[in-house]
């Protein structure tokens, strides 16, 4: 349609303007299980304000959250648990594993610790960390509003590239040193080996 | 550990023809073996045997701690009171530990809960330890304090594999929970316990964790240790030579 | 009542039928109030709390036996995991007791530099409690300004150690790092400000009709009681009973400092909460004679092996946690892997009290309860 509409019509899919509606407003429910409970809260708070990316209250019922972060060490005896709270949302739900103990058990192999709540309900966002920062939770959450955005994949546009010019293969060789911070140093008359200052 | 490391170097392959046995030895010994053995086309330096381990000690026969009886008036007045049923523990580091016999162990307990110059109204602490190697293979373990008085005492009682305790519960009510772990974690049968059942485990799990010969993974174990590496706490098995080559490690960085 | 509805015994036939059971309600464990996995199973009559069982080990993650399969230094970052609030306490009383054990004597510069990061560690807890349990009563601000100067404190534990929770603070022997650059001046203007703060949260809480209301009178538990029942720390307090570990079994150097320990009357919840608001200016007390008093010298002892292998023995170590006495029964068998450890949590055992502060008090004030006890669902389960 090429007629002039004004600035403020807009034309687009229904899924994507529901898209837009839920990840904007992700309503997490309260599953702080542990340590992650407490970084989870921080970023609730004034600081790492979690409400700005939608998550305004973290509801108590799962009948009435979007988002179940599950946070903490997940345990043989709450598995059963949680894979009762996730069947109790109502679709469209996702789940963010914050912490390593979602991922693969943390720290703890032992015999009272799930090795990862894959094993029990289906992940779309896993966050590491011990605990994560409440910056790397919101930006899991950005991640998960990524990943509702385009249904397949979350890409890789809102991940900026190394910040340095120049190809990182992995880790950095032992030895190996970041021409750019060397100078920055060098500049100030400090000198820079293996990251560590040297006068 | 310091000689150890220097004589875990390679020696300069070409140096000597003396065996590669400890330098001091060897220092001494080519003087007087070196000379004469000298072929024309020596034989290339078998590599060396690995100097021995320094001795970590191999598993106690029975589980004796280091260190010395502490007496104490507290030890006293119960040493007085119950005489051979109590014996005292070597501590290493000053505590007042009794090992008390465990017919003796209700009676002792009430007294030092209601002796005037005992006065133990807290029991700060209640656990159970299992050692594989003693004859009597658990132990319960009572931390006791007076909040008046401000001293304290333990007081262990030896037990065999099915034999049970008599409760502390009738004598501080906080021995509830205590025992209760105790008996999930080690199967130790409290007898005269309200209520003795499973408290921080699962309902129904069977097994007895933190006994010794339960592995750390559980029922599970094998499938935990194949997803990550092969022994529990990843640990190397020497400890010695993991420490040495991380040493080596650290001087070539 | 007319006579014919009365039978022989003089009871009306109507009572008979109006049979009463109680209500078997489930709280928890996935609940905004129970602070962590807990499950308490309430039986009601109304709204009157008849009977109640706790129902614990959603968070059994198996800590004591993990430990005996690590060696000691490897051992010591798990215990910041048991009560994650208040993790520095943790670390501490593991290092203590592995310290005890060997021996070894801390100087005098890292007992005060650990003093001056318990105490931080102490107000970030009761901050994070103060704001919970406001937050369960209804009172929600309070949250977010104790998580405002909650943040403050993290910022200069990230400064110091490098993390702001679960830090794994010290190592065996002493601390780390000294101070940063610049991280007392940061650290005394946090201390200058902390006081106005709390004069604000007291504005808010402590003769507010409404709060009082909420927390007075209940859930009161006697001192000889409370001692039975092995309570301590501010639960403890809160009736009366004075047992505070840094007096009473000082350990690194605490008696060169001199501070109160606040004590309750009733023991109700309103003590309770009053004994932690006034242990936070206490904690401050310390921190200033702390930061003022600190003496120089190293770090860390300077003979000590790098394989930890204490003598086999076993000692007890107990330091004032943030919920209260947080004892460390360690055995060792003289290798470098502890034998056991098993860690005397203030939690596990101060819920015990639960039941007698909650049974014949309304369903509403076991939430008050829960949050009095300040409990760490890590530390309870170990």
């Amino acid at each position: 349609m090429n007629e002039s509409y004004p600035s403020w019509v807009g034309f687009t899919k229904l899924d994507w303007a529901l898209d837009y509606c839920r990840r904007n407003s992700l309503w997490p429910m309260t599953f702080g299980l542990a340590c992650c409970a407490i970084e989870m809260i921080a970023t609730s708070a004034s600081r790492y304000d979690i409400s700005r990316f939608g998550s305004e209250v973290f509801r108590p019922s799962p009948r009435q959250s979007d988002v179940m972060i599950v946070a903490g060490t997940v345990t043989e005896k709450m598995a059963p648990l949680v894979r009762r709270l996730y069947d109790q949302m109502p679709d469209p739900k996702w789940i963010i594993g914050m912490g390593v103990c979602t991922v693969a058990g943390g720290p703890f192999d032992t015999y009272a610790v799930v090795q990862g709540i894959s094993k029990l309900v289906p992940v779309d966002v896993y966050i590491p960390g011990c605990p994560p920062r409440p910056e790397a939770l919101l930006y899991g959450l950005l991640k998960l509003q990524d990943k509702i955005r385009t249904p397949k994949v979350a890409h890789e546009s809102f991940h900026r590239g190394p910040l340095l010019d120049r190809p990182t293969e992995g880790w950095m060789k032992k030895g190996e040193e970041i021409p750019e911070v060397v100078e920055r140093f060098e500049q100030k008359g400090l000198g820079v080996q293996h990251g560590q200052l040297v006068k | 550990m310091s000689d150890e490391e220097k004589t875990g170097q390679p020696e300069p392959p070409a140096a000597s023809e003396a065996p590669k046995a400890p330098k001091a030895q060897a220092s001494a010994a080519a003087p007087e073996a070196g000379a004469p053995l000298e072929p024309a086309a020596p034989p290339p330096p078998k590599p060396a045997p690995p100097p021995p381990k320094p001795a970590v000690p191999p598993a106690p026969k029975t589980w004796e701690p280091t260190g010395e009886v502490v007496a104490t008036p507290v030890t006293e007045k119960l040493a007085a009171a119950f005489g051979d049923a109590v014996q005292g523990v070597k501590s290493p580091c000053g505590e007042a530990i009794v090992l008390v016999k465990k017919d003796m162990l209700g009676e002792a307990l009430a007294f030092l809960k209601t002796d005037a110059d005992c006065a133990m109204d807290f029991l700060s602490n209640l656990t159970a330890a299992h050692y594989p190697v003693n004859d009597k293979k658990f132990e319960v373990v009572y931390d006791l304090y007076s909040v008046a008085r401000r001293h304290s005492v333990r007081v262990k009682v030896a037990l065999d594999d099915g034999e049970s305790c008599p409760s502390a519960v009738p004598i501080w009510p906080t021995a509830n929970w205590q025992e209760r772990e105790a008996h999930d974690m080690y199967g130790i049968v409290f007898e005269g316990h309200p209520g003795l059942k499973v408290i921080l485990l699962p309902e129904g799990w069977e097994g007895h964790p933190l006994r010794k010969e339960y592995p750390l993974g559980g029922p599970k174990e094998a499938a935990i240790r194949a997803d990550k590496f092969a022994k529990p706490g990843y640990m190397p098995d020497d400890l010695e030579a993991a420490e040495r080559i991380a040493e080596e490690g650290r001087r070539d960085s | 009542m007319t006579p014919e509805l009365m039978d022989a015994a003089g009871t009306s036939p109507l009572r008979k039928t109006l049979e009463t059971t109680t209500m078997e309600l489930n709280f928890g464990p996935q609940h905004p109030a129970t602070h962590g996995v807990y499950r308490a199973i309430l039986q009601l009559d109304g709204e009157r709390v008849v009977a109640i069982e706790s129902v614990l080990g959603y968070l059994h993650r198996g800590i004591e036996k993990w430990v005996e399969y690590r060696t000691y230094t490897k051992a010591t970052p798990i215990f910041d995991r048991l009560d994650y609030v208040g993790a520095i306490l943790n670390c501490h009383g593991y290092v203590g007791a592995v310290e005890k054990l060997m021996k070894i004597q801390v100087s005098k510069r890292a007992q005060y530099i650990r003093v001056v990061l318990d105490e931080l560690q102490r107000i970030a807890n009761h901050l994070l409690w103060l704001g919970t349990h406001a937050l369960d009563l209804g009172a929600m601000t309070v949250l977010f300004y104790g998580l405002r100067e909650r943040e403050v404190i993290m910022d200069l534990f990230e400064a110091m150690v490098g993390q702001r929770l679960l830090q794994n603070a010290y190592p065996i022997g002493g601390v780390r790092l000294d101070f940063p650059r610049g991280w007392e001046r940061a650290c005394r203007n946090f201390m200058a400000e902390l006081p106005n703060r709390l004069d604000e949260y007291e504005t808010l809480l402590s003769s507010n009709r409404m709060w009082l209301q909420r927390t007075k009178g209940i859930g009161i538990i006697g001192g000889a009681e409370a001692v039975a029942l092995g309570l301590s720390g501010p639960t403890l307090r809160g009736s009366g009973v004075y047992f505070d570990v840094r007096k009473c079994i000082p350990y690194g150097s605490y008696e060169d400092f001199d501070f109160e320990v606040p004590l309750g009357e009733n023991g109700d919840v309103y003590d309770r909460y009053i004994v932690r608001v006034r242990e936070m200016r206490q904690s401050l007390r310390i921190l200033q004679q702390a930061l003022d008093g600190m003496p120089e010298g190293p770090l860390m002892p300077e003979k000590l092996s790098k394989i930890i292998r204490p003598p086999a023995g076993e000692a007890y170590f107990s330091v004032e946690g943030a919920k209260g006495q947080l004892g460390y029964y360690l055995v060792s068998d003289g290798t470098d892997k502890p034998w056991k450890c098993h860690v005397r949590s203030p939690s596990f055992i101060n819920l015990q009290g639960l039941e007698k502060m909650v049974v014949g008090g309304l369903v509403a004030d076991v939430v008050a309860n829960i949050g009095s006890l300040d409990i760490v669902l890590g530390e309870v389960d170990r």
